[in-house]
C-alpha cells in the first residue's frame, strides 16, 4: 500500500494506492473517490475487534461508531479520501508504542492498527479545548491524520507549549499539563494566550495552525441572520 | 573434557542473563529515531535489545535523568544525552533498583515519593469530587422535599377533594344497611375523635370494605376506609377509636397528597400542584388509592401514630387501644413471614417500635389521666362482621335473603 498525501497543505487529500488483497480503515464518510475494484465494508471492528461497546468508546473521542472498511480485490487500485474541513493531512508510521489523536483528527489507518480512545483527565479534556476523550491508535501501520489548517511536526526533545485546540496528535512519549503562557497569569491572559498545553518528555507531536474554535467565534458575528 | 567444558560455559551464561522487560528506545542513531526494545538492567547500566539483535548500552551514572510520564503518566524514563530508553513496564522501576549509583537511587527515591504524593494527590481531589457530589445530592433531595412541602401548603384543599372523589371509584365499598351496627360504631367513634379539619371543604366519612384483609387507610379529602378483615380480629372498640384516630391524622397531615405528588413525574404534579386535576387523571385513581393502602413512609406512619394519639388523649379515649391494636399487627405479619423482612425496607415501621412509641407517650401522660369507656356492644359489632366472608359484601346479602 501506498500512501501519498495531494495538493498540500491547504486542502489536502489523501491517494492510497493498493494492490491485491490489501485493505485500509476510514472514518465513515472520508472517502472521494475510488476505483471500482474495491469493495466497502461497514463495521464497528478495528485491528484487535471490539464491536458495540468500543465503538460506542470511539463515539465518546468525537468519532464515528462505525468504520469503513475498503478492501482492493484487484491489483492497481485508487482511493482517495479527505477530511470534512479544509485543512491538511499527514501520514504517521507507527513502528512501536501508541499515537494519541485528537477526536476528529483520525481519518484512516492499516489493518494493523488498532483505534480505541483514551482518557488524559479532568483537567487536560476541559481546558484543552480538544474534548474529554482521545483517539488511542496502537500497533503497526500507517495512520493519517488530519488538520484544521496546516499540520507542522515537532520532535519534543524535553518540552515544549502549544497553544489550546491546535493539538492534533502525539507519540505516548509524550505527556501534557495545562497552564500559563507566560510567567503571571495577569499576562497570560493580556496577552491573549490564556491556558496553554505545556509537553513534556521525548517523542512527535503533530499541532494544526489554526483552531476550528476560533474559526468559529470569528466567523459567527459575520454571519447574517437567516431571512424567514 | 572440551565438550563438557564448553557445556558449563552455557550455563553460566544464562544465569547471568538480567532480568528484563518491555518497552523502547529513542536515539538519533536509529533509522526511524524511535525503536521497541527489551530492557534489562544490570548493577551499572540500562541494556535496550532491539528486534534486530542489536544492543544499547546507557551508562547508570550521574549524568542519567529518570522521570515519569508519558500519555499514561505511568511511563519511566531513562534520559542520557540524547538516548532515552523507556518502559511502562511496572516491572521497570523494580529493575532499577539493582542499581548502585547513589545519584540514580536518590532519583527513585525521589520518584518513589512523588507518585505517592501524586496517589494521595488524586486520591484526595477524588474523594473531595464524591463528597461534593453527594453533599449536592442531598440539598437537592432535601430543596426538592422541601419546595415540595411549601407547595403542598399553599396547595388548596378542594385539590384532595378532588383526588379523593377520584380515587374512590376504585374502592368497593358495602352500603351502610349490611352493617348498620358497624357502621353506627364507626361513624359514632368518628364523632367522639372529632377531627378539626384544616379546611371546610374537607368532610370526614367513613366507607366499610368487606375483604379480609387486615387494613384501613384514608384518602385526601377526608374518607376513611376500613376493611371488615381489620375488625374480625380486633377485641375491643379502642382499637377501632386508634385506627380511625391515626388514619383521620393522615388526612390532616395530607400525606396522601404528598405520596401522590412524590410518585408522579415532576410535570404532572407540577400541573396538580396549580390545580390542574386532568393531568394524568387515569393514573390518579389508582395512584391515590395504592398509595394510601400500601405507600405511606415510615416517617408518616410514626407522624400519623403521634398525631393520632393526641386525638384519643383529647376524645378521652384510652391510648392503649394503640398497642393491642399493633398487637394485631405483629401477629399477622408473623403468620405471613413478614417480620422477617427488615424494618427499613418496609413501609410501615415494625410493630414492636410503633407499640414501644406509643408506650413513651403514655409515659409521658399525667398520672391521673382519665378516660371514658366506649358504650358499645363490640361482640355484636363482631358477630355483624363475622358474618360475612370478605368476599365484597355478597354473602352477607345472601344469608339476609335466607
Amino acid at each position: 500500500m501506498n500512501i501519498e498525501m495531494i495538493s498540500k497543505p491547504a486542502n489536502t487529500a489523501g491517494r492510497i494506492r493498493m494492490a491485491q488483497g490489501e485493505t485500509i480503515l476510514t472514518e465513515v464518510g472520508a472517502m472521494i473517490a475510488m476505483s471500482p475494484g474495491i469493495r466497502v465494508e461497514t463495521s464497528s471492528r478495528t485491528a484487535s475487534g471490539g464491536g458495540l461497546m468500543r465503538g460506542l468508546k470511539r463515539m465518546f473521542s468525537g468519532e464515528n461508531f462505525f468504520i469503513n472498511h475498503f478492501t482492493a480485490d484487484v491489483d492497481g487500485q485508487e482511493l482517495i479520501i479527505g477530511p470534512a474541513l479544509a485543512g491538511d493531512m499527514v501520514l504517521h508510521r507507527l513502528h512501536t508504542g501508541r499515537l494519541i489523536v485528537q477526536g476528529g483528527s483520525w481519518l484512516a489507518s492499516g489493518p494493523g492498527i488498532d483505534v480505541d480512545t483514551t482518557w488524559q483527565g479532568m483537567a487536560r479534556g476541559l481546558l484543552s479545548g480538544e474534548g474529554l476523550f482521545w483517539v488511542n491508535c496502537r500497533g503497526t501501520g500507517d495512520i493519517v491524520i488530519s488538520s484544521f489548517g496546516a499540520i507542522y511536526e515537532v520532535d519534543v526533545q524535553d518540552s515544549y507549549m502549544v497553544d489550546t485546540s491546535h493539538i492534533v496528535a502525539f507519540e505516548d512519549t509524550l505527556e501534557f499539563t495545562m497552564g500559563k503562557a507566560s510567567d503571571s497569569w495577569f499576562g497570560s491572559f493580556l496577552g491573549g494566550e490564556g491556558i496553554v498545553c505545556k509537553f513534556r518528555g521525548h517523542g512527535k507531536l503533530y499541532c494544526q495552525s489554526h483552531s476550528p474554535q476560533m474559526f468559529g467565534t470569528a466567523l459567527g458575528p459575520l454571519l447574517l441572520p437567516r431571512q424567514g | 573434557m572440551f565438550g563438557i567444558f564448553t557445556e558449563r560455559l552455557i550455563v553460566f551464561h544464562v544465569m547471568i542473563i538480567p532480568p528484563s522487560c518491555l518497552g523502547g528506545i529513542f536515539s538519533p542513531q536509529l533509522p526511524d529515531r524511535r525503536a521497541s526494545a527489551t530492557i534489562a538492567v544490570t548493577s551499572n547500566e540500562i541494556i535496550a535489545g532491539l528486534a534486530d539483535g542489536s544492543q544499547h548500552h546507557m551508562p547508570l551514572d550521574h549524568t542519567l535523568r529518570l522521570e515519569v510520564g508519558g500519555a499514561s503518566g505511568r511511563m519511566v524514563m531513562c534520559r542520557h544525552g540524547d538516548v532515552m530508553i523507556y518502559s511502562e513496564d511496572p516491572h521497570f522501576l523494580g529493575l532499577l533498583q539493582a542499581c548502585d549509583e547513589p545519584h540514580v537511587r536518590s532519583q527513585l527515591t525521589c520518584l518513589e515519593a512523588n507518585k505517592k504524593r501524586h496517589r494521595r494527590m488524586m486520591g484526595l481531589i477524588w474523594t473531595s469530587v464524591l463528597a461534593t457530589l453527594f453533599v449536592l445530592a442531598g440539598l437537592a433531595w432535601w430543596s426538592a422535599k422541601r419546595a415540595l412541602h411549601l407547595a403542598i401548603t399553599h396547595m388548596p384543599y378542594t385539590v384532595d377533594v378532588m383526588l379523593e372523589k377520584s380515587a374512590m371509584g376504585s374502592v368497593n365499598a358495602v352500603s351502610a344497611e349490611q352493617y348498620p351496627k358497624t357502621m353506627a360504631l364507626l361513624n359514632s367513634l368518628l364523632k367522639q375523635l372529632k377531627p378539626e379539619s384544616k379546611d371546610k371543604a374537607i368532610q370526614y366519612k367513613i366507607a366499610l370494605v368487606d375483604s379480609a384483609e387486615i387494613n384501613a387507610f384514608a384518602l385526601p379529602g377526608g374518607q376513611v376506609v376500613v376493611f371488615t378483615g381489620l375488625l374480625r380480629d380486633m377485641t375491643s372498640p379502642e382499637q377501632l377509636a386508634a385506627t380511625l384516630a391515626h388514619e383521620v391524622s393522615h388526612v390532616d397531615l395530607r400525606h396522601g397528597t404528598e405520596r401522590l405528588l412524590l410518585s408522579m413525574g415532576a410535570f404532572t404534579a407540577a400541573r396538580i400542584l396549580l390545580g390542574d386535576i386532568s393531568a394524568g387523571a387515569d393514573v390518579v385513581g389508582s395512584l391515590v388509592t395504592s398509595g394510601a393502602m400500601n405507600n405511606y413512609s415510615q416517617k408518616q406512619e410514626d407522624e400519623a401514630d403521634e398525631e393520632g394519639f393526641k386525638h384519643l388523649i383529647k376524645a378521652k379515649i384510652d391510648p392503649k387501644g394503640f398497642i393491642s391494636l399493633f398487637d394485631i399487627f405483629d401477629k399477622a405479619m408473623k403468620e405471613h413471614h413478614l417480620d422477617k423482612i427488615p424494618e427499613w425496607l418496609g413501609t410501615h415501621p415494625e410493630p414492636k417500635s410503633r407499640i414501644e412509641h406509643v408506650q413513651s407517650l403514655i409515659k409521658a401522660l399525667p398520672k391521673d389521666m382519665a378516660y371514658h369507656p366506649i358504650d358499645v356492644d363490640f361482640a355484636a359489632v363482631k358477630l355483624e362482621v363475622s358474618r360475612c366472608r370478605g368476599d365484597g359484601g355478597t354473602a352477607c346479602q345472601r344469608e339476609e335473603k335466607q
